[in-house]
Protein backbone atom coordinates (compact mmCIF):
# COMPACT_ATOMS: atom_id res chain seq x y z
CA UNK A 1 0.00 0.00 0.00
CA UNK A 2 1.25 3.47 -0.80
CA UNK A 3 2.23 5.80 2.03
CA UNK A 4 -0.19 8.13 3.77
CA UNK A 5 1.67 11.06 2.20
CA UNK A 6 1.05 9.70 -1.31
CA UNK A 7 -2.56 8.76 -0.61
CA UNK A 8 -3.34 12.22 0.72
CA UNK A 9 -1.87 13.81 -2.40
CA UNK A 10 1.79 14.52 -1.66
CA UNK A 11 3.29 17.98 -1.80
CA UNK A 12 0.23 19.49 -3.47
CA UNK A 13 -1.93 18.40 -0.53
CA UNK A 14 0.52 19.80 1.98
CA UNK A 15 0.61 23.07 0.04
CA UNK A 16 -3.19 23.21 0.08
CA UNK A 17 -3.33 22.43 3.79
CA UNK A 18 -0.61 24.76 5.03
CA UNK A 19 -2.51 28.04 4.65
CA UNK A 20 -5.66 26.60 6.21
CA UNK A 21 -3.62 25.26 9.11
CA UNK A 22 -1.36 28.30 9.64
CA UNK A 23 -4.37 30.63 9.68
CA UNK A 24 -6.05 28.53 12.37
CA UNK A 25 -2.89 28.68 14.44
CA UNK A 26 -2.45 32.45 13.96
CA UNK A 27 -6.01 33.20 15.04
CA UNK A 28 -5.87 31.00 18.15
CA UNK A 29 -4.94 33.38 20.97
CA UNK A 30 -3.89 30.52 23.24
CA UNK A 31 -0.95 29.63 20.96
CA UNK A 32 -0.49 32.44 18.43
CA UNK A 33 2.31 33.97 20.53
CA UNK A 34 4.58 31.07 19.58
CA UNK A 35 4.12 31.81 15.90
CA UNK A 36 4.53 35.58 15.94
CA UNK A 37 7.55 36.51 13.95
CA UNK A 38 8.65 39.16 11.48
CA UNK A 39 9.55 36.44 9.02
CA UNK A 40 6.17 34.92 8.18
CA UNK A 41 7.52 33.29 5.05
CA UNK A 42 9.98 31.24 7.12
CA UNK A 43 7.25 30.47 9.66
CA UNK A 44 4.94 29.20 6.92
CA UNK A 45 7.74 26.92 5.71
CA UNK A 46 8.01 25.51 9.23
CA UNK A 47 4.29 24.80 9.29
CA UNK A 48 4.65 23.07 5.95
CA UNK A 49 7.44 20.95 7.31
CA UNK A 50 5.28 19.98 10.28
CA UNK A 51 2.41 18.95 8.01
CA UNK A 52 4.78 16.92 5.87
CA UNK A 53 5.86 15.08 9.01
CA UNK A 54 2.26 14.52 10.10
CA UNK A 55 1.41 13.16 6.64
CA UNK A 56 4.26 10.67 6.92
CA UNK A 57 6.05 12.35 4.03
CA UNK A 58 9.75 12.88 3.38
CA UNK A 59 11.18 14.93 6.21
CA UNK A 60 14.51 15.83 7.68
CA UNK A 61 13.20 15.97 11.25
CA UNK A 62 14.43 13.37 13.72
CA UNK A 63 12.93 13.05 17.20
CA UNK A 64 16.05 14.81 18.46
CA UNK A 65 15.52 17.78 16.13
CA UNK A 66 11.89 17.98 17.16
CA UNK A 67 13.01 18.12 20.78
CA UNK A 68 15.68 20.77 20.12
CA UNK A 69 13.36 22.91 18.01
CA UNK A 70 10.84 23.21 20.82
CA UNK A 71 13.25 23.27 23.78
CA UNK A 72 13.29 27.07 24.09
CA UNK A 73 9.50 27.29 24.34
CA UNK A 74 7.50 26.80 27.48
CA UNK A 75 4.89 24.42 26.17
CA UNK A 76 2.08 22.68 27.99
CA UNK A 77 -0.29 19.83 27.28
CA UNK A 78 -2.91 22.44 26.32
CA UNK A 79 -0.63 23.96 23.65
CA UNK A 80 0.04 20.55 22.15
CA UNK A 81 -3.66 19.74 22.20
CA UNK A 82 -4.54 23.03 20.52
CA UNK A 83 -2.14 22.45 17.62
CA UNK A 84 -3.30 18.85 17.25
CA UNK A 85 -6.90 20.10 17.19
CA UNK A 86 -6.10 22.55 14.40
CA UNK A 87 -4.44 19.77 12.43
CA UNK A 88 -7.52 17.57 12.74
CA UNK A 89 -9.86 20.44 11.83
CA UNK A 90 -7.72 21.31 8.81
CA UNK A 91 -7.84 17.76 7.49
CA UNK A 92 -11.59 17.53 8.07
CA UNK A 93 -12.13 20.84 6.30
CA UNK A 94 -10.18 19.58 3.28
CA UNK A 95 -12.28 16.44 3.10
CA UNK A 96 -9.52 13.96 3.96
CA UNK A 97 -11.09 10.54 4.69
CA UNK A 98 -11.46 9.56 8.34
CA UNK A 99 -8.98 6.68 8.19
CA UNK A 100 -6.25 8.93 6.80
CA UNK A 101 -6.99 11.60 9.42
CA UNK A 102 -6.56 8.91 12.05
CA UNK A 103 -3.16 7.98 10.64
CA UNK A 104 -1.99 11.59 10.53
CA UNK A 105 -3.17 12.21 14.09
CA UNK A 106 -1.32 9.11 15.26
CA UNK A 107 1.91 10.40 13.70
CA UNK A 108 1.36 13.83 15.28
CA UNK A 109 0.72 12.17 18.65
CA UNK A 110 4.03 10.31 18.34
CA UNK A 111 5.88 13.66 18.54
CA UNK A 112 4.20 14.48 21.89
CA UNK A 113 7.12 13.72 24.23
CA UNK A 114 9.73 15.33 22.00
CA UNK A 115 7.71 18.53 21.52
CA UNK A 116 6.98 18.87 25.23
CA UNK A 117 10.50 17.80 26.22
CA UNK A 118 9.34 14.86 28.34
CA UNK B 1 30.35 29.81 28.27
CA UNK B 2 32.57 28.39 25.52
CA UNK B 3 34.00 31.07 23.26
CA UNK B 4 35.01 30.55 19.65
CA UNK B 5 37.79 32.34 17.83
CA UNK B 6 37.50 33.86 14.38
CA UNK B 7 39.93 35.89 12.34
CA UNK B 8 38.54 39.24 11.19
CA UNK B 9 40.68 41.41 8.93
CA UNK B 10 43.77 39.50 10.09
CA UNK B 11 43.10 39.84 13.83
CA UNK B 12 41.89 37.08 16.13
CA UNK B 13 38.57 37.84 17.77
CA UNK B 14 37.11 35.82 20.61
CA UNK B 15 33.37 35.50 20.04
CA UNK B 16 30.21 34.49 21.85
CA UNK B 17 28.88 31.68 19.60
CA UNK B 18 25.25 32.53 20.40
CA UNK B 19 25.50 36.04 18.98
CA UNK B 20 25.93 37.08 15.37
CA UNK B 21 29.37 37.85 14.00
CA UNK B 22 28.31 41.46 13.58
CA UNK B 23 27.09 41.73 17.17
CA UNK B 24 30.35 40.25 18.42
CA UNK B 25 32.37 42.78 16.42
CA UNK B 26 30.22 45.71 17.56
CA UNK B 27 30.40 44.83 21.25
CA UNK B 28 34.18 44.66 20.98
CA UNK B 29 34.34 48.09 19.32
CA UNK B 30 35.81 46.70 16.13
CA UNK B 31 35.26 49.08 13.23
CA UNK B 32 32.54 47.58 11.06
CA UNK B 33 29.93 49.04 8.72
CA UNK B 34 26.32 48.23 9.56
CA UNK B 35 22.86 49.66 9.96
CA UNK B 36 19.66 47.65 10.44
CA UNK B 37 21.08 44.41 11.91
CA UNK B 38 18.07 42.56 10.57
CA UNK B 39 19.28 41.34 7.22
CA UNK B 40 17.52 44.08 5.26
CA UNK B 41 20.01 46.87 4.54
CA UNK B 42 22.91 44.64 3.38
CA UNK B 43 25.50 47.07 4.72
CA UNK B 44 27.25 44.52 6.97
CA UNK B 45 28.23 42.31 4.05
CA UNK B 46 31.49 40.37 4.68
CA UNK B 47 33.51 37.77 2.87
CA UNK B 48 34.67 34.26 3.81
CA UNK B 49 35.67 30.99 2.18
CA UNK B 50 34.10 29.02 5.03
CA UNK B 51 30.62 27.49 5.00
CA UNK B 52 27.88 29.79 6.24
CA UNK B 53 24.20 29.54 7.10
CA UNK B 54 22.13 29.87 3.86
CA UNK B 55 20.09 32.52 5.72
CA UNK B 56 23.12 34.84 5.75
CA UNK B 57 23.27 34.68 1.96
CA UNK B 58 19.59 34.57 1.05
CA UNK B 59 19.22 38.34 0.47
CA UNK B 60 22.39 38.62 -1.64
CA UNK B 61 22.66 38.47 -5.39
CA UNK B 62 23.98 35.14 -6.76
CA UNK B 63 27.04 36.93 -8.11
CA UNK B 64 27.95 38.04 -4.59
CA UNK B 65 27.21 34.64 -3.06
CA UNK B 66 29.49 33.09 -5.65
CA UNK B 67 32.32 35.29 -4.39
CA UNK B 68 31.85 34.26 -0.76
CA UNK B 69 29.92 37.22 0.55
CA UNK B 70 27.46 36.88 3.42
CA UNK B 71 25.71 39.09 5.99
CA UNK B 72 27.51 39.38 9.33
CA UNK B 73 24.25 40.09 11.17
CA UNK B 74 22.71 36.80 10.02
CA UNK B 75 25.64 34.52 10.76
CA UNK B 76 26.91 33.09 14.02
CA UNK B 77 30.68 32.64 14.41
CA UNK B 78 32.17 29.18 13.90
CA UNK B 79 35.54 28.44 15.42
CA UNK B 80 38.36 29.11 12.97
CA UNK B 81 36.38 31.21 10.48
CA UNK B 82 38.48 33.66 8.50
CA UNK B 83 36.50 36.74 7.55
CA UNK B 84 37.30 39.93 5.75
CA UNK B 85 35.41 43.16 5.49
CA UNK B 86 33.90 43.77 2.09
CA UNK B 87 34.01 47.51 1.65
CA UNK B 88 35.00 47.08 -1.97
CA UNK B 89 31.83 45.38 -3.10
CA UNK B 90 29.49 48.01 -1.88
CA UNK B 91 29.94 49.76 -5.18
CA UNK B 92 29.08 53.35 -4.39
CA UNK B 93 28.27 55.98 -6.98
CA UNK B 94 28.90 59.69 -6.81
CA UNK B 95 25.72 61.61 -7.52
CA UNK B 96 24.89 65.31 -7.29
CA UNK B 97 22.09 66.67 -5.13
CA UNK B 98 20.00 68.68 -7.57
CA UNK B 99 17.21 69.79 -5.26
CA UNK B 100 15.96 69.62 -1.69
CA UNK B 101 12.36 70.61 -1.21
CA UNK B 102 11.04 70.93 2.35
CA UNK B 103 7.51 69.68 2.86
CA UNK B 104 5.20 69.27 5.84
CA UNK B 105 5.83 66.79 8.60
CA UNK B 106 9.58 67.52 8.49
CA UNK B 107 9.92 65.63 5.25
CA UNK B 108 12.27 66.71 2.48
CA UNK B 109 11.99 65.57 -1.10
CA UNK B 110 15.58 65.12 -2.22
CA UNK B 111 16.48 64.78 -5.88
CA UNK B 112 19.73 63.31 -7.14
CA UNK B 113 21.36 62.76 -10.50
CA UNK B 114 21.19 59.18 -11.77
CA UNK B 115 24.53 57.42 -12.28
CA UNK B 116 25.19 56.22 -15.85
CA UNK B 117 23.74 52.76 -16.47
CA UNK B 118 22.12 52.67 -13.02
CA UNK B 119 19.31 50.11 -13.07
CA UNK B 120 16.75 50.21 -10.32
CA UNK B 121 13.17 49.20 -9.62
CA UNK B 122 10.97 51.82 -7.97
CA UNK B 123 10.38 50.74 -4.38
CA UNK B 124 13.91 49.47 -3.92
CA UNK B 125 16.19 51.43 -1.62
CA UNK B 126 19.69 52.88 -1.69
CA UNK B 127 22.17 53.29 1.10
CA UNK B 128 23.57 56.78 1.40
CA UNK B 129 26.88 57.59 3.01
CA UNK B 130 26.35 60.49 5.39
CA UNK B 131 28.71 62.41 7.65
CA UNK B 132 31.32 60.26 9.47
CA UNK B 133 30.55 57.35 7.17
CA UNK B 134 27.15 56.81 8.76
CA UNK B 135 24.94 54.82 6.41
CA UNK B 136 21.19 55.10 6.07
CA UNK B 137 18.74 53.46 3.69
CA UNK B 138 16.22 55.48 1.67
CA UNK B 139 13.55 54.11 -0.66
CA UNK B 140 13.32 55.26 -4.25
CA UNK B 141 10.19 57.22 -5.14
CA UNK B 142 11.08 58.00 -8.76
CA UNK B 143 10.76 55.73 -11.79
CA UNK B 144 13.46 55.06 -14.40
CA UNK B 145 11.62 57.29 -16.91
CA UNK B 146 12.33 60.28 -14.66
CA UNK B 147 15.51 62.28 -15.15
CA UNK B 148 16.35 62.21 -11.48
CA UNK B 149 16.41 59.86 -8.54
CA UNK B 150 13.95 60.91 -5.84
CA UNK B 151 14.02 59.99 -2.16
CA UNK B 152 11.91 61.22 0.77
CA UNK B 153 13.75 62.04 3.96
CA UNK B 154 12.08 62.48 7.32
CA UNK B 155 14.21 64.73 9.49
CA UNK B 156 14.90 63.15 12.86
CA UNK B 157 16.02 65.35 15.70
CA UNK B 158 19.17 63.32 16.34
CA UNK B 159 19.53 61.80 12.88
CA UNK B 160 22.97 62.64 11.57
CA UNK B 161 22.14 61.63 8.02
CA UNK B 162 18.56 62.88 7.86
CA UNK B 163 19.46 66.35 9.18
CA UNK B 164 22.30 66.55 6.65
CA UNK B 165 20.01 65.55 3.77
CA UNK B 166 17.32 68.03 4.83
CA UNK B 167 19.78 70.94 4.81
CA UNK B 168 19.49 72.92 1.60
CA UNK B 169 23.18 73.79 1.65
CA UNK B 170 23.74 70.27 0.31
CA UNK B 171 22.20 71.28 -3.04
CA UNK B 172 24.84 71.12 -5.76
CA UNK B 173 27.16 68.92 -3.69
CA UNK B 174 28.14 65.35 -4.50
CA UNK B 175 27.15 62.46 -2.25
CA UNK B 176 27.64 58.69 -2.48
CA UNK B 177 24.85 56.16 -2.96
CA UNK B 178 24.92 52.36 -3.17
CA UNK B 179 23.53 50.06 -5.80
CA UNK B 180 19.75 49.63 -5.38
CA UNK B 181 18.68 46.88 -2.99
CA UNK B 182 15.47 45.27 -1.78
CA UNK B 183 12.66 43.09 -3.06
CA UNK B 184 9.67 45.37 -2.55
CA UNK B 185 8.73 46.37 -6.09
CA UNK B 186 6.15 45.85 -8.84
CA UNK B 187 6.51 42.78 -11.01
CA UNK B 188 5.03 43.04 -14.51
CA UNK B 189 2.30 40.58 -15.46
CA UNK B 190 -1.09 40.07 -13.82
CA UNK B 191 -1.83 43.62 -14.94
CA UNK B 192 -5.48 43.47 -13.94
CA UNK B 193 -4.95 42.08 -10.44
CA UNK B 194 -5.78 44.64 -7.74
CA UNK B 195 -3.04 46.32 -5.69
CA UNK B 196 -3.35 47.45 -2.08
CA UNK B 197 -0.61 49.76 -0.83
CA UNK B 198 -0.38 50.91 2.78
CA UNK B 199 2.31 53.27 4.06
CA UNK B 200 2.97 55.44 7.06
CA UNK B 201 5.13 58.57 6.95
CA UNK B 202 7.87 58.39 4.31
CA UNK B 203 6.79 54.78 3.75
CA UNK B 204 4.88 56.57 1.01
CA UNK B 205 8.10 57.02 -1.02
CA UNK B 206 8.47 53.42 -2.22
CA UNK B 207 4.70 53.15 -2.68
CA UNK B 208 4.42 56.13 -4.99
CA UNK B 209 7.37 54.73 -6.96
CA UNK B 210 5.64 51.35 -7.20
CA UNK B 211 2.34 52.94 -8.28
CA UNK B 212 3.90 55.10 -10.99
CA UNK B 213 5.94 52.10 -12.14
CA UNK B 214 2.81 49.91 -12.32
CA UNK B 215 0.87 52.60 -14.21
CA UNK B 216 3.73 53.19 -16.65
CA UNK B 217 3.74 49.45 -17.34
CA UNK B 218 0.04 49.53 -18.15
CA UNK B 219 -1.39 48.14 -14.94
CA UNK B 220 -5.15 48.43 -15.41
CA UNK B 221 -6.38 46.67 -12.26
CA UNK B 222 -7.61 48.58 -9.25
CA UNK B 223 -4.91 50.39 -7.22
CA UNK B 224 -5.85 51.36 -3.67
CA UNK B 225 -3.33 53.56 -1.86
CA UNK B 226 -3.58 54.31 1.87
CA UNK B 227 -1.19 56.89 3.31
CA UNK B 228 -1.20 57.59 7.03
CA UNK B 229 0.43 60.21 9.21
CA UNK B 230 0.11 61.54 12.73
CA UNK B 231 -1.20 64.97 11.72
CA UNK B 232 -2.42 66.70 8.56
CA UNK B 233 0.99 68.20 7.80
CA UNK B 234 2.48 64.70 7.63
CA UNK B 235 0.43 64.11 4.47
CA UNK B 236 3.31 65.69 2.62
CA UNK B 237 2.46 64.56 -0.92
CA UNK B 238 -1.24 65.34 -0.94
CA UNK B 239 -1.27 67.49 -4.11
CA UNK B 240 0.72 65.02 -6.20
CA UNK B 241 -1.45 62.13 -5.04
CA UNK B 242 -4.65 63.96 -5.85
CA UNK B 243 -3.49 64.92 -9.31
CA UNK B 244 -2.31 61.38 -10.03
CA UNK B 245 -5.63 59.90 -8.92
CA UNK B 246 -7.57 62.33 -11.09
CA UNK B 247 -5.42 61.29 -14.05
CA UNK B 248 -5.93 57.53 -13.56
CA UNK B 249 -9.43 56.14 -12.99
CA UNK B 250 -8.12 52.90 -11.50
CA UNK B 251 -6.18 54.69 -8.72
CA UNK B 252 -7.92 55.59 -5.45
CA UNK B 253 -6.05 57.53 -2.77
CA UNK B 254 -7.09 57.38 0.88
CA UNK B 255 -5.45 59.63 3.46
CA UNK B 256 -5.63 59.07 7.18
CA UNK B 257 -4.35 60.84 10.27
CA UNK B 258 -4.29 59.79 13.90
CA UNK B 259 -5.28 63.29 15.02
CA UNK B 260 -7.98 64.64 12.77
CA UNK B 261 -7.33 68.23 11.73
CA UNK B 262 -9.05 70.67 9.41
CA UNK B 263 -8.29 68.92 6.11
CA UNK B 264 -11.29 67.65 4.22
CA UNK B 265 -11.44 64.09 2.90
CA UNK B 266 -9.03 62.68 5.48
CA UNK B 267 -9.95 59.67 7.57
CA UNK B 268 -9.25 59.40 11.28
CA UNK B 269 -7.38 56.47 12.78
CA UNK B 270 -4.51 54.09 12.10
CA UNK B 271 -4.24 53.83 8.33
CA UNK B 272 -3.62 50.06 8.29
CA UNK B 273 -6.79 49.45 10.32
CA UNK B 274 -8.74 51.76 8.02
CA UNK B 275 -7.42 50.00 4.91
CA UNK B 276 -8.19 46.49 6.16
CA UNK B 277 -11.64 47.48 7.40
CA UNK B 278 -12.40 48.44 3.79
CA UNK B 279 -10.88 45.29 2.28
CA UNK B 280 -11.98 42.10 4.02
CA UNK B 281 -11.15 39.72 1.21
CA UNK B 282 -7.71 40.08 -0.36
CA UNK B 283 -7.83 36.93 -2.46
CA UNK B 284 -5.81 37.63 -5.59
CA UNK B 285 -4.57 41.03 -4.35
CA UNK B 286 -0.98 42.13 -4.27
CA UNK B 287 -0.21 43.98 -1.06
CA UNK B 288 2.64 46.44 -0.45
CA UNK B 289 3.41 47.58 3.09
CA UNK B 290 6.00 50.23 3.97
CA UNK B 291 6.92 52.27 7.00
CA UNK B 292 6.74 51.67 10.73
CA UNK B 293 8.04 48.10 11.40
CA UNK B 294 5.33 47.32 13.93
CA UNK B 295 2.59 48.44 11.52
CA UNK B 296 4.17 46.42 8.71
CA UNK B 297 4.39 43.25 10.80
CA UNK B 298 0.84 43.43 12.11
CA UNK B 299 -0.63 44.30 8.74
CA UNK B 300 1.25 41.49 7.03
CA UNK B 301 -0.42 38.98 9.35
CA UNK B 302 -3.83 40.58 8.85
CA UNK B 303 -3.47 40.67 5.07
CA UNK B 304 -2.53 36.98 5.12
CA UNK B 305 -5.56 36.18 7.26
CA UNK B 306 -7.66 38.15 4.75
CA UNK B 307 -6.49 35.56 2.20
CA UNK B 308 -3.72 37.42 0.37
CA UNK B 309 -1.06 34.88 -0.65
CA UNK B 310 2.08 35.33 1.42
CA UNK B 311 4.13 35.54 -1.77
CA UNK B 312 1.94 38.49 -2.83
CA UNK B 313 2.62 40.51 0.31
CA UNK B 314 5.71 42.65 -0.14
CA UNK B 315 6.93 44.61 2.83
CA UNK B 316 9.59 47.18 3.54
CA UNK B 317 9.83 47.81 7.27
CA UNK B 318 11.75 51.01 8.01
CA UNK B 319 14.13 49.74 10.67
CA UNK B 320 15.91 52.93 11.52
CA UNK B 321 18.60 52.64 14.10
CA UNK B 322 20.87 55.50 14.97
CA UNK B 323 23.59 53.07 15.82
CA UNK B 324 26.60 55.21 15.13
CA UNK B 325 25.58 58.44 16.80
Amino acid sequence: MSSLYERIGGDAAVEAAVDVFYKKVLTDDSISQFFETTDMDAQREKQKKFLTVAFGGPNDYSGKDMRAAHAHLTLTEDHFGAVAGHLQATLEELGVPEAEIGEAMAIAASTHDDVLGL
Amino acid sequence: MNKVTITYEGSQVSCDPDKSILENLITQDIDVTYSCQKGSCLTCVMKTDHDVDPKSRAPLKPTLVEQGYFLGCQQKPNDGMVINAADQIGVFHNVRVTNIELRGGQVAIVRLTVPDGYEYRPGQFVNIIGPNYTLRSYSIASIPLDDELEIHVKEHEFGTVSRWLCDKSLIGQEIEISEPEGQCFYLPGRSSSPLLLIGTGTGLAPLIGIIRDALSQGHDGKIELYHGAVNDDGLYLIDELQSLSSEYDNLSVHLGVLNKGSLNHTLEGAINDIALSQHHDLTGWRVFLCGDPDMVKKTKTKAYLADAALSDILADPFDIQDVKN
